[in-house]
């Protein structure tokens, strides 16, 4: 092999580095086997001079899908990190219904018997859940839902439409209790239809059984007298909704999928 | 990894994507045999450099339109460290639905004579 195709080979190894360190880790020997290889029959045809037209096709190449890769690689990471807060608001909002459901079942101390706890006292507890509910449904769609058939993503996004419709209604628009309701069914029913379309998708079968029980649980626990039960159960779905998109975010820390035979 | 069931939502492909899928369509290919497909089915004016050509190859991965080979050459004919890559069901679809959109342009272009019209055996 002359001596133009090993010092090419070096160099585009070394040039190598500029892509993103885990597009380089997964395909950077492939490509620099493919240059060499180029570089090999280049020589063999036209000597040094077909080893000077390799690289004046691949420089080109080079710059932009090294600033391509850097871009999508950019955008994943921004990505990500967006879909991790949004996980963590929604753990932190299923904790917030599982301390509404337990307060709001707590009868006064010293009044055995007497009434439950006003729940207007504790609503900003329920509103506040409902807003790390519609962040973790988010964080969902961000991160789960591109894998899914299109009527379950748009139930989804009715489902998340529905919370942020109620939560408006209710805390920045203050209107009546009725639009209130208007927007939680639809939460409600987006999450219940998302669960049942998600059932004949074998990969996302745990996503049918927790959107199921979510849809379920917040219709359950409107009751006063199963709130504790269904609250405390409505805010460990919601947790583990978002603990798994939390726990499939970190795990893509490693690398893009990348289907193997 | 569940697939829309209409390839025809992923038209038109790029260029690079299409003549990857192309060149992997009658048998698996490694990266550089992939490269001396697409330069001689264009007629040498395709010239995949190896950023495109992974760059492509990791995006249609992860569609699921390719898969890497499980099955190695024999170490004594190839280099048995290189990856083979082959279309998927899918992926055939998808290639498919974009040849056939393309030759629709070209019947397109031959009515209005822009192409020669072939001559008829």
């Amino acid at each position: 092999m002359g001596n133009s195709v090993s010092t090419s080979t070096r160099i585009y190894g070394w040039l190598l580095r500029l892509y993103p360190s885990r597009f380089r880790l997964e395909y950077g020997n492939e490509m620099a086997t493919v240059f060499r290889d180029s570089c090999h029959d280049e020589y063999q045809h036209n000597g040094a001079l077909g080893v000077i037209g390799v690289w004046a096709e691949t420089v080109p190449d080079l710059v932009v899908s090294v600033s391509d890769e850097h871009a999508q690689e950019d955008f994943q990471m921004a990505k990500t990190s967006l879909i991790r807060v949004l996980a963590i608001a929604g753990i932190v909002g299923g904790a917030l219904w599982i301390a509404f459901g337990v307060l709001a079942n707590m009868r006064p101390a010293g009044v055995p018997g007497g009434a439950y706890r006003a729940t207007d006292d504790l609503l900003t507890l329920f509103f506040l859940g409902a807003l790390g509910l519609a962040a973790g449904l988010l964080g969902v769609y961000l991160h789960s839902a591109g894998r899914w058939a299109t009527p379950p993503r748009l139930t989804l996004l009715v489902s998340l439409a529905g919370v942020a419709w109620s939560f408006a209604a209710t805390v920045i628009f203050k209107t009546n209790f009725y639009v209130w309701v208007g927007g939680w069914f639809t939460f409600m029913l987006g999450a219940l239809f998302t669960g049942l379309l998600l059932i004949a998708n074998p990969t996302a079968r745990q996503w049918a059984a927790l959107f199921i029980t979510l849809a379920v649980t917040t219709f359950l626990f409107n009751f006063e007298d199963w709130r504790v039960l269904f609250g405390v159960v409505a805010g460990i779905v919601v947790i583990v909704i978002s603990a798994l998109t939390l726990s499939s975010s970190l795990n893509r820390q490693s690398g893009p999928p990348i289907a193997t035979a | 990894m569940t697939q829309p069931t209409d390839p025809e939502s992923f038209l038109p492909l790029t260029p690079a994507a299409f003549h990857i899928l192309l060149a992997l369509a009658d048998s698996e290919k490694h990266g550089y045999g992939i490269m001396q497909e697409v330069a001689a089915i264009s007629d040498g004016q395709i010239k995949l450099g190896p950023g495109t050509l992974y760059g492509t190859i990791k995006r249609i991965l992860a569609d699921g339109w390719i898969e890497e080979s499980d099955e190695r050459p024999d170490p004594a004919l190839d280099d048995e460290r290189r990856r083979y890559y082959r279309l998927t069901d899918f992926g055939g679809k998808v290639v498919r639905a974009e040849a056939q959109r393309l030759s629709r342009l070209v019947d397109a272009a031959r009515t209005k004579r822009l192409v020669p019209k072939t001559r008829s055996a």
